[in-house]
């Protein structure tokens, strides 16, 4: 099995506000395999959220490689990560009203994400209808998503980021904002995915009812992270 | 699956478009913001070649209808003998003329024509008058028969009603004409003596009569007859043939003004075929000049109109730079979650761009209507009845450059959204960018002393550049005002930090904070100020020129309505006045006369002074005291006038001292009522007691006893000195001799006219002792004190420094004159007057006043009424200036119209920027909730919050409005003076430039209570829609 995503050496340093430089991640060597699940734990401000970004391209590591399904997404275009996302990468975001278009029904947004694939219109209704069965929305198929609640819209977000089959899904604290019932339901939907489609996830969390239930968790902290390192999450907590 | 039946499957080619429709609908506020402001600004930019058009349509109108009658019509004429037939060979000439000239065929009215010859008429063996015998074609539809029929048969002619009183004609009776047989069939007065109808033909002499300025009066207006009557006339006399086209003025457009001057001009040069007819033609019109005089008024709007455009369209274009700045940052998120799905470009540009475009395009028309339908208001409100507002390529080419120019808009303030990194986006942190605002403002502030710079050397108002540079000077000036007052703002509120701070009131603490913060508040504050600026502006170029338009129409017409007349013969204009208006407040009677003995032609107005004060228009700086007081001071305590009733004249006189070579003969100065000054012979002196007897000439009525004088028999010259003593006065009337007071008991009731002679104030009992010394030539002389030697007298100063002390009076007879106060200008004639007591005047002349103008000057709540009134007493009107209709006409000036359009377009202006500040904190209403929320949460009170909010907006909006109306105000004092109110430079009154403090600072100060109540408004509805709720979501 090849790595879904691949760091090597990956430093980021930014200035803050008042100019100070500030190092967010420091030599981070990752690799996650296709078809695993790994969480990304850490306290608050040690990096986590950076490096997720720069796994989906939306940001540039100050030195270092990022490879993720066999691209190097430190050297592509824009236009080429721009399709990189399209094609292969799923991203949930903390807040579930960031990930939706709030006046799109659940349907259209699942359609908003998908259009950029080859699929034909029937199998698009198809698939439309099939995620929004597996999040349990297909009850809410015409509704905006500015109706649903948060639960719902975080469970409709992860089908939006499934969308269009990605081969690797990026999630950021998909569970923070959920009741337990619903965050456990939203965990077992992106573990479906892996089980299904065999959808990579990387998931940044706090949760560790969430990490338990993945294959691995990398600790960040202060912009580090020991490669490879596996910890219990109760271990992991006890650090943050 | 049954679900997906209920709806229609957009395919993902309609994708872009269908959520845009979606996303533009679920912000619909937002998206009505952006379509007004769109279509404002789109409206604004049209606004300007409708405006100049529609201006254009008005002026040429206008200035077709102020023009003498000639300035409409084109008039060929033909002179031959009867039997050549005249009007058939013009009307030929005529037609054949204009077959090849299609536009003046079009723009014409057909033609009306006629045939007249100058005709001795009278009763069969009466002496005849001389009067015109004239056929019009469609007389009878432009007279009113008073009496008989209208004159239709051969023979037949009709005569006007004022002839056939004056010469006691009547119908029915048979006159002769030339010596040709004509019966009188009715009797006519014209509809409309002044109308177009009539052309240029001088048919109501009678009608006219005496009372104009120049004009002896006739008596006998024209008489009208068939074609077949005036053929009848002896072959060989005299007749003049004319075809009469009328401009059809209602139809003219300004498009047509080129093709119609070039046509007049090849008409004019094409003769009426002298050699083909016989006789001698000649094209009467004056239309290609009013045209040429119309265009030059037009062209002078056209500059004026740009530049106000140029500056009302940034400003309106800034506002919709911000308006669609914020929308585009409403719809940051799902650019960015485009972005983060890996939208293609095209898609993600559409989510940020699409719906700004659509509504873009969609404002074009309607800003079109807007702009159509304000237009169209403007030109019922301000411009000429019936200014037809036409949509030209010009306005089309302006909608779609406004529509482009708010294209562009929208997609440099989309830009920075769309360029925006997604992480960005979601942290709300967009990079610094590095800027050198103080450049800026440093490049501006010197083009404003510049251009103050040469406003101030070079600020002649009749200058085209000059008027050009008023009106961008003030948009300069506020701009400064506005780039520099928001640089400030910020400073100002970090400044109260402290304050805020130390007194531990929340609102104030966070209002202060926010407006600190927040560059959206710099650009707010730099809109506001720049569009109160303008309006203060605005308002008060508005204020100044209407002020001055009404001052110089009311200053030139002098009253309300000035009636020019001609009162019965005989008949004392005054006394007339007297008898119909009791109250003294409805009119007053002047007499004018124009002195034109010198290189600045005086104009001299004799009023009656207390119906004056109440009547005339008048300007505290036209004279040294208000007018009342200065017409009390017109009228001075003088003896009594000595009337003469009768038919003879004794006067009893002692002689206790006479030196002269011969006796010399007593001689009365009597002046009668229309008739002058007549002196009559009453005796030669001799020492001692004696009484003189003579008869007096006054078959008219009353005389008047001017004065008496001493004169030597016959041819020779020799000195006279004497002292005589008038011991009585008696006239003979019917009853016999009585006696005259005289004013011979009266201290001052007789003066000497010259320096030779003297008057000794009688002491009660010798009578009056009149005393001569003269030389070998003058003649002593002593009269009535009834008027002051000099007449007091208002005068301007050009008057006065061009006569001195002394004009022609109302028989150009010189009057000495002792001016009470000497002003800029005065009701009724302008920089070049005086004005006396109408009394002293007509005495000055001894009743003389033929060659002056009567007129009736009207209160406005006489206006109505007056006129019948005095029809009725005989007096006829002969024309009538209204200053209400002078100054609208003034309005309608091109220049005027310039001025009202800065002001609608500066309001408009100002209506968007307040719009702005509203929208502003509407559209950041999503934000700023998620704080509101958050500090609810912390326990901050609703009403602190509502209060911090109010006073953040608040304090924007005074600042703003504050800092322009200052600016504007300041500018209005440095450019206004030099801002062309008028199409020509007017001589008087002089031009007032005063700040209208109440008029600018009334209007700022209802926009601050309007717009706070709409920001209490606003942020209420905010803070109700801040929920706990909110604080799950991101902040936007």
């Amino acid at each position: 099995m090849t790595a879904a995503v691949a760091c090597e050496s990956v430093t980021h340093v930014y200035r803050d506000d008042v100019g100070s430089e500030v190092l967010a991640l420091d030599s981070v060597d990752l690799e996650v395999r296709r078809g695993e699940a790994v969480a990304l734990v850490g306290p608050s401000g040690a990096g986590k959220s950076t490096l997720l970004t720069m796994l989906a391209g939306l940001a540039r590591p100050s030195s270092g490689r990022i490879r993720v399904t066999d691209h190097e997404v430190t050297t592509m275009s824009e236009g080429a990560l721009r399709r990189l996302r399209a094609r292969d990468i799923g991203v949930v975001l903390q807040t579930p009203g960031r990930n939706l278009v709030p006046y799109a029904t659940a349907s259209e947004n699942i359609i908003f994400a998908q259009r950029s694939g080859s699929l034909s219109r029937a199998q698009r209704r198809a698939e439309v209808t099939d995620l929004l069965e597996t999040v349990g929305l297909v009850e809410h198929l015409h509704r905006p998503a500015r109706f649903l609640s948060g639960g719902q819209q975080q469970r409709l977000a992860v089908a939006v980021a499934l969308a269009g089959r990605p081969t690797l899904l990026l999630a950021d604290e998909p569970t923070s904002q959920l009741d337990r019932h619903t965050g456990d339901a939203v965990v077992d939907l992106m573990l479906a995915a892996r089980e299904h489609r065999g959808t990579t996830l990387v998931v940044v969390t706090h949760d560790h009812h969430l990490s338990d239930a993945l294959d691995a968790a990398y600790t960040i902290h202060d912009g580090t992270l020991k490669s490879g390192t596996w910890l219990p999450v109760a271990g992991k907590e006890e650090e943050a | 699956m049954g679900a997906w039946a209920e709806t229609a499957y957009v395919g993902p080619d309609m994708w872009d478009l269908w959520l845009t429709l979606r996303g533009m609908w679920f912000r619909r506020g937002v998206s009505l913001a952006v379509l007004v402001v769109a279509a404002l600004v789109v409206g604004g930019a049209v606004t300007g070649p409708l405006f100049l058009r529609a201006a254009g349509e008005s002026v040429l109108h206008d200035t077709l209808n102020q023009a003498l009658p000639i300035g409409r019509i084109v008039s060929d004429r033909m002179s031959s003998p009867v039997k050549a037939r005249p009007l058939a060979q013009v009307a030929k000439a005529s037609r054949h003329k204009l077959a090849a000239l299609p536009t003046l065929d079009r723009l014409f009215t057909p033609p009306v024509s006629s045939l007249q010859v100058q005709a001795v008429v009278g009763r069969p063996g009466v002496t005849g008058a001389s009067a015109v015998l004239a056929y019009r074609e469609g007389v009878c539809a432009h007279v009113r028969m008073v009496s008989g029929r209208c004159a239709e048969q051969p023979g037949s002619v009709m005569v006007s009603a004022k002839t056939a009183d004056a010469v006691g004609w009547r119908t029915g009776q048979r006159l002769l004409a030339n010596g040709r047989s004509v019966r009188v069939v009715g009797l006519y007065a014209p509809v409309d003596p002044k109308g177009d109808y009539w052309g240029t033909h001088p048919y109501f002499a009678a009608l006219s009569g005496s009372g104009v300025a120049g004009d002896l009066g006739s008596t006998v207006d024209a008489l009208f007859g068939p074609r077949a009557t005036l053929l009848a006339q002896p072959g060989y006399v005299d007749a003049t043939g004319a075809v009469d086209r009328h401009l059809k003025v209602a139809q003219l457009r300004v498009v047509d003004v080129p093709a119609v001057e070039k046509a007049l001009l090849d008409y004019t040069d094409t003769g009426l075929g002298a050699a083909r007819f016989r006789s001698v033609g000649v094209t009467d019109t004056a239309v290609g000049a009013v045209l040429i005089q119309a265009t030059g008024i037009t062209d002078k709007l056209v500059l004026p109109v740009v530049v106000v455009e140029v500056q009302l369209l940034v400003l309106c274009w800034l506002i919709l730079f911000l308006v669609v700045a914020n929308a585009a940052e409403a719809r940051g998120q799902e650019v960015s979650l485009a972005k983060l799905r890996g939208a293609p470009a095209a898609s993600t540009v559409a989510f940020g761009l699409l719906d700004t475009l659509l509504l873009v395009v969609l404002a074009v028309p309607i800003g079109l209507a807007l702009a159509w339908a304000w237009v169209t208001a403007i030109a019922h409100l301000q411009l000429a009845p019936g200014t037809p507002v036409v949509l030209t390529p010009a306005s089309g080419l302006a909608a779609a450059g406004a529509g482009a120019g708010a294209a562009v808009a929208a997609v440099l303030a989309a830009s920075r959204t769309l360029r925006r990194p997604v992480l960005e986006q979601w942290r709300r942190a967009t990079r610094r960018v590095k800027s050198r605002p103080w450049l800026v403002d440093g490049v501006l502030v010197a083009a404003v002393v510049a251009g103050l710079v040469v406003l101030t050397r070079h600020g002649a108002v009749q200058a085209g550049s000059t008027s050009v540079l008023a009106l961008v000077v003030p948009g300069l000036v506020v701009l400064a005002a506005a780039l520099l007052g928001s640089r400030a703002l910020p400073g100002l509120c970090r400044a109260a930090f402290g304050s805020t701070r130390r007194n531990a009131r929340l609102g104030g603490f966070l209002a202060v904070r926010q407006l600190a913060r927040r560059p959206t508040t710099l650009r707010l504050a730099l809109i506001l100020t720049v569009a109160f600026g303008l309006v203060a502006f605005g308002i008060d170029a508005w204020s100044v020129a209407r002020a001055n338009e009404h001052d110089r129409a009311w200053t030139e017409v002098g009253a309300a309505e000035v009636l020019t007349v001609a009162s019965p013969a005989t008949k004392d204009l005054g006394k007339i006045v007297d008898r119909l208006d009791h109250s003294g407040r409805q009119a007053a009677a002047v007499a004018e006369i124009t002195d034109y003995s010198r290189p600045t032609p005086i104009t001299l107005l004799a009023v009656q002074p207390e119906r004056f004060a109440r009547v005339a228009f008048w300007r505290s700086d036209f004279g040294t005291a208000p007018l009342p007081e200065l017409m009390r001071r017109l009228t001075q305590k003088v003896a009594p006038p000595v009337a003469l009733s009768g038919t003879a004249l004794e006067v009893r006189v002692h002689v206790s001292r006479l030196s002269a070579e011969h006796p010399p003969v007593l001689v009365a100065d009597i002046a009668q009522q229309g008739a002058g000054l007549a002196p009559v012979t009453v005796g030669r002196l001799r020492p001692g007691d004696q009484t003189l007897r003579t008869s007096l000439p006054c078959v008219r009525g009353t005389c008047r006893l001017v004065g008496l004088h001493l004169e030597r028999p016959g041819t020779s010259f020799y000195p006279i000195d004497g002292r005589l003593a008038l011991t009585g006065i008696r006239v003979r009337a019917a009853a016999g001799w009585h006696d005259l007071p005289a004013d011979l008991s009266l201290p001052h009731g007789w003066r000497p006219t010259g320096a030779a002679s003297s008057v000794v104030p009688p002491d009660g009992g010798g009578g009056l002792v009149l005393v001569a010394h003269v030389g070998s030539v003058a003649n002593p002389g002593w009269r009535v004190a009834d008027r002051p030697a000099r007449l007091p007298a208002l005068m301007t100063r050009t008057a006065h420094s061009a006569a001195g002390p002394h004009v022609g009076g109302l028989a150009n007879t010189q009057l000495d004159l002792d001016p009470i106060s000497v002003g800029p200008a005065l009701p009724g004639a302008g920089a070049d007057a005086v004005i006396v007591d109408r009394g002293y005047a007509i005495d000055a002349a001894h009743g003389y006043t033929l060659a002056t103008t009567e007129t009736v000057w009207l209160a406005p709540s006489a206006v109505a009424t007056f006129p019948d009134q005095l029809r009725k007493a005989g007096v006829n009107i002969l024309a009538a200036a209204s200053a209400p209709h002078q100054t609208v006409l003034y309005q309608r000036q091109g220049p005027a119209l310039a001025i009202l359009l800065f002001l609608a377009g500066a309001g408009l202006g100002a209506l968007l920027a307040a719009g702005g500040v509203v929208l502003n904190l509407h559209l950041a209403g999503r934000r700023r909730t998620y704080e509101l929320a958050a500090m609810t949460a912390l326990g901050v009170g609703r009403r602190v919050l509502l209060f911090s909010l109010f006073l953040e907006q608040a304090l924007l909006l005074v600042f703003g409005i504050g800092v322009g109306v200052a600016a504007g105000i300041g500018g209005a004092m440095l450019a206004l003076p030099a801002v062309p109110e008028f199409a020509d430079t007017p001589t008087a009154p002089p031009m007032l430039y005063g700040v209208h403090l109440v008029s600018v600072l009334g209007t700022a100060a209802g926009a601050v209570v309007v717009l706070a109540i709409v920001i209490a408004l606003s942020a209420a509805n905010l803070l109700r829609g801040a929920r706990f709720a909110q604080l799950r979501e991101a902040p936007a």
